[in-house]
């Protein structure tokens, strides 16, 4: 499989961080198009994540990392924080996910470049989400791992939301597979079972507890595709508040950060 | 027999339609297919037709009946989550979905060959074709494609608009429809070169179109529901349903909707009126394709079918 070869790749160099790569085997295994990935629900996604925000991408530095015994190739994001809905995050906000950004080749059809080098689509990672600068995105990230050196979005690009301007002026954010599910995806336990759920039941009639939310945010539960920015803030916030979440607040500074 | 329930046509709900139904028919809830999620379904001909949808931890696969919906076998298995699917005949057809990658099939779904490559973050929502050679596909943020050799080179159509698309019909060479995101309904007359917005009176979504010679409808989100004769001038008609519709088909003068929590409207007469039915399926249903007047089958999420009998 694929994605077995990419951690081969790794393993053969960095014996050391087949923790690393199984750790993000663990919620990932991807394949051609589509990956295998655990799918989560809005709220499960919402508990998992430790840091839920919405920003603009103003750097992506592709660089390498120590981790474990040697250096693995990571990219290091920058994000002008617009909004803290989960978690402290300062208003320049840097973090790391493993892997660089793909990029049209030149040269050969269908070539991709991973790492740095023209690869073939068949060892190509699907499914870690990408921004590039100017992108504007609502990111659910889990806590760092490695070390502390490194995250992704929950559920890989499921947990990655881009920001779209409709011509009413509306803005719609949708993830890496349609928002398929967000609502209706039973929970896989990875954070929480559907016992402790609070705001969304996907095997309940009523999808989406509706105490405290406003009409439009009740409304994003039969939506398909893209879903208003401010009413799905609106739910995670609920959802946060449901776990006991204080909400989120945007500091000045980034402890540790090397990128400012 | 695989049929675990069944329900009657246009049951007790009244709407506000006027006209009674002139042709009977239900509903009936098809053998289990699994939990993962259908999102489009074509039906060739009464007997024989194709699903496809979701995957799950192990792939999705392509789904197929030959007996009307009542039992379907995979016949493939995909590694993408697959949202529109076309059949022009038993053998050939063309699947596409959330990686931008369109395949083709001369073999009743046995195999595939991929023709248009994935594209990153373009999803395909509906695919087209008026026969083996002309095909559209429409999906997220104004997305068009177009072909007129049988899906062998697509060509990207700059239709200038942010909105999804959610799906695309033609009826003749030139003349064919799209219906999108906030109310979005556009027409070309000049086999999709140009397309034209028309005044749809809608503001929500919508998802589903269904065409013939002489009329067309669509419908969408809170269960808007609306129709034209000449293809320009658009009126809302009641649906009988709030729920949001998120497919139509027709055959003849029958046309059938289905949406939120199973809900299924129809109409016996080209649209103009709609009464509820009971439906079979009690969650969401995405798709439905009519092969025949009182000849369907609807499909949802966690594999959810049914398909329509007559009485």
């Amino acid at each position: 499989m694929k994605h077995l070869e990419i951690v081969g790749m790794f393993v053969m160099r960095f014996s050391s961080c087949i923790a690393a790569m199984l750790l993000v085997l663990a919620v990932s295994c991807p394949l051609d198009a589509h990956h295998m990935v655990l799918r989560f629900n809005l709220e499960e996604m919402t508990v998992t994540a430790d840091r839920v925000f919405l920003g603009r991408c103003v750097g992506v530095e592709e660089t390498q990392e120590i981790i474990a015994q040697g250096p693995l190739p990571i990219t290091r994001y920058t994000f002008e924080v617009e909004r803290a809905i989960k978690g402290r995050l300062p208003r320049l906000f840097s973090f790391s996910q493993l892997g660089h950004p793909t990029k049209p080749a030149s040269g050969k059809a269908r070539e991709i470049t991973v790492h740095g080098r023209a690869v073939t689509a068949d060892t190509f990672i699907h499914g870690m989400s990408e921004y590039r600068i100017g992108d504007r995105a609502l990111l659910f990230l889990i806590p760092n791992y490695l070390g502390g050196k490194v995250t992704y979005p929950v559920g890989m690009d499921q947990g990655a939301f881009t920001v779209s301007r409709m011509p009413s002026g509306k803005e719609l954010v949708r993830n890496g597979i349609n928002n398929l599910d967000l609502l209706t995806a039973r929970y896989n336990g990875t954070s929480m079972k559907s016992g402790d759920a609070r705001v969304v039941h996907p095997d309940r009639e009523v999808v989406v507890e509706p105490q405290g939310l406003s009409a439009a945010s009740q409304a994003i539960t039969t939506k398909r595709g893209a879903l208003p920015l401010e009413s799905l803030i609106e739910l995670v916030e609920r959802i946060n508040a449901a776990h006991g979440g204080t909400g989120g607040v945007v500091v000045e500074r980034q402890q540790g950060s090397r990128v400012q | 027999m695989l049929v675990i329930a069944a329900s009657s046509l246009f049951a007790c709900r009244s709407g506000p339609a006027t006209q009674p139904a002139t042709q009977a028919g239900r509903w009936i809830a098809a053998e289990h297919t699994g939990e993962l999620n259908l999102l489009s379904v074509d039906m060739v001909d009464r007997r024989n037709g194709f699903a496809v949808g979701d995957i799950g931890l192990m792939n999705g696969a392509v789904l197929r009946t030959s007996d009307g919906g009542q039992t379907w076998q995979p016949v493939s298995r995909t590694d993408e989550i697959l949202a529109a699917v076309d059949f022009v005949s038993i053998t050939r057809g063309w699947v596409a979905g959330y990686a931008g990658r369109i395949q083709r099939t001369d073999d009743g779904g046995l195999s595939w060959k991929v023709q248009r490559i994935e594209h990153k973050n373009e999803i395909i929502n509906s695919i087209f074709f008026l026969d083996h050679e002309r095909g559209w596909a429409v999906g997220s943020a104004g997305l068009l494609l177009a072909t007129n050799n049988g899906g062998e080179n697509w060509e990207v159509i700059t239709t200038g608009r942010a909105e999804d698309l959610w799906s695309v019909k033609f009826i003749t060479r030139n003349r064919g429809l799209i219906a999108g995101e906030e109310g979005l309904i556009l027409m070309t007359e000049n086999g999709g070169r140009d397309w034209i917005p028309q005044a749809s009176h809608a503001h929500g979504a919508l998802y589903g179109l269904a065409v013939a010679n002489e009329y067309a409808v669509v419908v969408g989100e809170n269960g808007w529901t609306g129709r034209t004769d000449d293809f320009r001038t658009w009126a809302a008609v009641e649906s009988g349903t709030t729920e949001s519709l998120n497919g139509v088909s027709l055959s003849g003068e029958e046309c059938w909707a289905v949406g939120s929590k199973g809900v299924t409207v129809g109409s016996m007469d080209k649209g103009k009126t709609w009464k509820r039915a009971s439906a079979a399926a009690s969650g969401d249903l995405i798709s439905v394709s009519l092969s025949a007047p009182t000849s369907g089958v609807a499909v949802g999420r966690h594999g959810a079918v049914q398909f329509l009998r007559s009485e």
